[in-house]
């Protein structure tokens, strides 16, 4: 045989087994397990849900990192409302407020009512980057598609340009990314299986979606607490100002489009109470007057609890996730 | 430039047409050169310029000692060579060419000289000049300054010396520059730091420089090669190579470049005597070999990196148990093995294909019976360098009982700082010297014991010796893989991993793993079946040679399905080889 021959004799068959194995997975394994991960599923699915206009009744959507995802319950809050209001969590696990520049302009888009943001002082923290994955995910979701000109600039904390790169490239190469998708999912059924305290939530559960059914205790909550206090330390450290900045920038483009902002200080664990007060004072004072700005609503919910209401250092357990639900329905206007 | 990134795979797809179509060796071999050079400036352009400068060095030293004197007009001109090397390196904002972040962006001449102008390396629309625009300056100075200054140092070497004089004149010219630049680039801050801390220790405190070096890629690894060939032309087990080009591409080509197998010039340098012949049988085998260290690499070596980190990277901070720190240990071990051999296999198998034969480098260490078996048959292609060009010359296994001991504690702790300049690396050489003192007293104590000896050679004795050595080796790769690059004094974590390894605190809890996050039962599950494929392979013979014997029908079906596994469990980000930083 020729090298030349030798060489497609080897070449071509890969060739052949990687399209196949590329066919099955668009056809059949994306469309079957998504990423095969639930938090990367709940991006495309908010997504998705999101192609749909909300402008068709009074709609409140909640967005937020996995506070919102632990602490939220949309009918409990409709329950307290007043009548009229739907409510959905769109609440994603780690969408601190890098990912809130990427989501929030089709969020907007999608012209809901209300939209409440469930604040914590890392909310004017930096934020870590984006995630590939993510990056991905949200590509797949469609959110690049609704930024305004110029969203992204290159000094996005957060958003570098490589991941930008990434929420921007072809859908085809996004999917392509996930082709570990089976194998992802068995991991995730896996640890559900095996990891005690929390619960497998569909990703298109935009109601309660809630991962974690038990509340940490003893050295573990001790740790957690210390993760989190030097977490803002470490956070705020380069100052807010620009964090500032960029979280007025994202309340602009709500206001700016007429839904009226929500603002909700979320519940501090006790123990963390004096680390985080000089930020969360500070956050007060934005909150107050973006929503005096824009005709919106701010409430402050972080002494709403005792240890009792928290599942960990920052999540709430059902009892919490009740009353931070009912307190902000009880905060809420007639539509 | 990754093996394992699609840059790669356009680089090698170049090579193999360049191969098979340059008709003349010289023009086979100055192809391979440059796209050799090209895949080193692709890892980072700037240190291309070392590597010339090493090359540069190491012929001319290799020609003086065998009496062969270069003329002013190639002298002059391989000095305009490093001249136009550097500028090409440290002048040209290379990330423009690479970064697809870059593509929208205009080329310019000023964007193009932007690490000169502006020193900066990255960014397009950056202004600001910085610090690194003098560094670029210096070391283009540097290297002018070089360029000047090497020819007429070499005429007054060559002048000065004859005979056996200027043969020890040009290796101790080459030894020392080498060591000069892997001393600088590689351990200028550790040993800087080591003197503070011993200073500090003794009450004395100092204000020191400590400099942002880059560690250049690959540096120990070309590094030993073209010593190599230097001390083998010292001492007369070579002809110095006339040609630059071909002893360039011996220390440059780009499939041991910057991992190895670290190679000999006794046999790469005759390759280059006539055309590399590209047949279907190296195709068809180089192939296979490829396809086995992919399949260690990729599949088990990066799928449970993120595990091993886990388990690894904070074992205090995690509160780990003894299961962890062993289950860590044991993990990381097969990490570092399918990491270093999948790479060793990739490069052996392209080189296959282009034509040379690349030295094996490992041997079924996990199946050694003693701590010296280990050695032999683990990093083989830098155990041997260090045996031939270290342990020997020191006197080797000649000598009263304490020389030889200082021959093996001294190789072993050099062989360890090699690895990085890091107090952990050496802390690991000195312990891997130790357990070869330990074994060679183990093994003379045997040897007067018959009953003993006649156990430890039966199936059970080789059992108990094959667990009792794997016990030491994974307690080795703990010291290997636990450091604090903050402080590279601070032994804490790695006292707390030992403790838990040699005294077992018989908790089963495994809460520290964070089960899920890290895929740990798809670790478990592909490290399982690496254990099944490896033994399989000790026992029966290599896969990767039974593909080659294996019916032709049946290979394409094989590769596709093989393609099809690799599509669906390649992680998703590409891990860099644990090597390259060596």
């Amino acid at each position: 045989m020729p090298a030349i021959s030798a060489f497609l004799f080897c070449f071509i068959p890969v060739v052949l087994g990687l399209g196949a194995a590329l066919g099955v997975h668009l056809k059949v394994l994306m469309p079957r397990f998504g990423t095969g991960n639930v938090d990367l599923n709940r991006m495309i699915e908010v997504g998705h849900r999101l192609d749909t206009p909300l402008s068709d009744k009074p709609s409140l959507v909640f967005i937020g990192d996995s506070v919102t995802v632990e602490g939220i319950d949309s009918t409990i809050v409709a329950k307290n409302s007043p009548a009229g209001w739907r409510v959905f969590n769109f609440g994603i696990n780690g969408c601190d407020r890098a990912e809130l520049d990427v989501i929030v302009p089709k969020v907007v888009k999608s012209q809901p009512k209300a939209i409440c943001i469930v604040l914590r002082p890392l909310s004017i923290a930096m934020p870590p980057d984006v995630e590939v994955d993510g990056a991905y995910a949200y590509n797949i979701g469609g959110f690049p598609q609704a930024w305004p000109s110029n969203w992204i600039a290159s000094d996005t904390p957060g958003v570098p340009p490589e991941i930008v790169a990434r929420l921007q490239s072809s859908n085809l190469k996004a999917q392509a990314h996930f082709r570990t998708s089976f194998q992802q999912m068995i991991n995730n059924k896996l640890r559900a299986k095996f990891r005690a305290g929390i619960k497998a939530s569909r990703s298109d559960d935009f109601d309660a979606p809630f991962n974690m059914t038990a509340s940490i205790s003893g050295d573990t909550l001790d740790k957690h607490i210390n993760t989190l206090a030097k977490e803002i330390r470490e956070g705020i450290k380069g100052g807010t100002e620009l964090h500032e900045r960029d979280l007025a920038r994202l309340i602009a483009l709500v206001g700016d489009a007429k839904i009226t902002p929500v603002f909700i200080s979320a519940p501090i664990h006790p123990r963390l109470r004096d680390e985080f007060v000089p930020t969360a004072k500070r956050l007060t004072a934005l909150a107050t007057e973006w929503a005096a700005k824009y005709h919106g609503i701010y409430a402050d919910a972080s002494l709403l609890l005792d240890d009792s209401g928290f599942a960990d250092g920052q999540h709430l357990n059902e009892k919490g996730r009740a009353a931070l639900s009912a307190f902000v329905g009880s905060k809420l206007p007639s539509p | 430039m990754l093996f394992q990134t699609p840059e790669f795979l356009i680089l090698f797809l170049i090579s193999i047409a360049g191969v098979a179509l340059l008709k003349r060796n010289t023009h086979q071999h100055l192809f391979m050169a440059l796209v050799s050079y090209v895949f080193y400036a692709w890892l980072d352009v700037r240190f291309l310029i070392l590597l010339l400068i090493t090359s540069m060095v190491d012929y001319a030293a290799a020609l003086g000692m065998d009496g062969i004197a270069l003329t002013q007009r190639k002298r002059w001109g391989l000095s305009l060579f490093t001249v136009v090397g550097a500028i090409l390196t440290l002048g040209f904002n290379w990330p423009l060419i690479q970064g697809a972040e870059y593509a929208h962006v205009p080329f310019t001449w000023e964007l193009a000289f932007q690490p000169l102008l502006k020193g900066d390396w990255t960014s397009p629309t950056a202004a600001s000049a910085g610090h690194a625009t003098y560094a670029a300056w210096l070391s283009l100075a540097a290297v002018a300054a070089f360029a000047l200054f090497w020819p007429p140092i070499y005429g007054w070497l060559y002048n000065a010396y004859n005979g056996e004089g200027r043969r020890k004149a040009f290796l101790v010219t080459s030894v020392i520059s080498n060591l000069t630049v892997l001393g600088f680039f590689k351990y200028f801050n550790f040993f800087i730091d080591t003197i503070a801390a011993i200073s500090h220790k003794a009450g004395v405190d100092f204000s020191r420089p400590h400099l942002e070096v880059l560690l250049p890629m690959g540096i120990s690894f070309y590094t030993f090669v073209s010593m190599s060939y230097t001390i083998d032309a010292y001492r007369k087990q070579l002809k110095a190579e006339t040609s630059f080009l071909r002893f360039s591409l011996f220390v440059c080509y780009y499939p041991h470049l910057v991992a190895g197998p670290i190679i000999r010039p006794e046999n790469f340098l005759p390759t280059l005597g006539t055309r590399w012949k590209f047949t279907a049988q190296n195709v068809i085998s180089g192939f296979h070999l490829c396809l086995n260290g992919f399949f260690k690499k990729v599949l088990i070596a990066d799928t449970i990196a993120p595990l091993v980190e886990q388990m690894l990277g904070d074992p205090q901070g995690n509160g780990a148990t003894s299961l962890v720190v062993m289950l860590g240990a044991f993990f990381f071990a097969i990490q570092i093995y399918c990491d270093f051999s999948g790479y060793s296999d990739i490069a052996r198998g392209v080189s296959r294909m282009f034509g040379p034969e690349l030295p094996l480098n490992f041997d079924y260490p996990y199946f050694a019976t003693s701590i010296i078996d280990f050695w032999r048959v683990w990093h083989m292609s830098l155990s041997t360098w260090l045996r031939d060009y270290l342990y020997i010359p020191l006197g080797g296994g000649r000598g009263s009982v304490p020389r030889i001991y200082f021959n093996l504690m001294a190789t072993m702790v050099l062989g360890g700082l090699w690895h990085g300049a890091s107090a952990n690396f050496v802390l690991w050489g000195f312990y891997q010297g130790a357990l070869l003192c330990l074994n060679r007293v183990f093994r003379l104590v045997v040897a007067k014991v018959p009953p003993l000896d006649a156990f430890l050679k039966s199936k059970p004795g080789t059992v108990i010796r094959w667990a009792g050595t794997m016990y030491f080796v994974l307690l080795g790769w703990l010291i290997f893989r636990i450091n604090n690059p903050k402080d590279p004094y601070d032994f804490s974590a790695l006292a707390y991993c030992l403790k838990k390894y040699v005294m077992f605190d018989r908790n089963f809890g495994l809460a520290s793993l964070g089960l899920g996050k890290k895929a740990p039962f798809l670790a478990a599950t592909w490290v399982g079946v690496f254990i099944v494929f490896h033994a399989i392979s000790f026992f029966t013979g290599r896969i990767h040679d039974r593909f080659d014997r294996s019916p032709k029908w049946i290979l394409p079906f094989v590769y596709a399905s093989l393609a099809a596994v690799f599509f669906y469990f390649w992680p998703t980000s590409n891990a860099a080889f644990i090597y390259f930083q060596f």
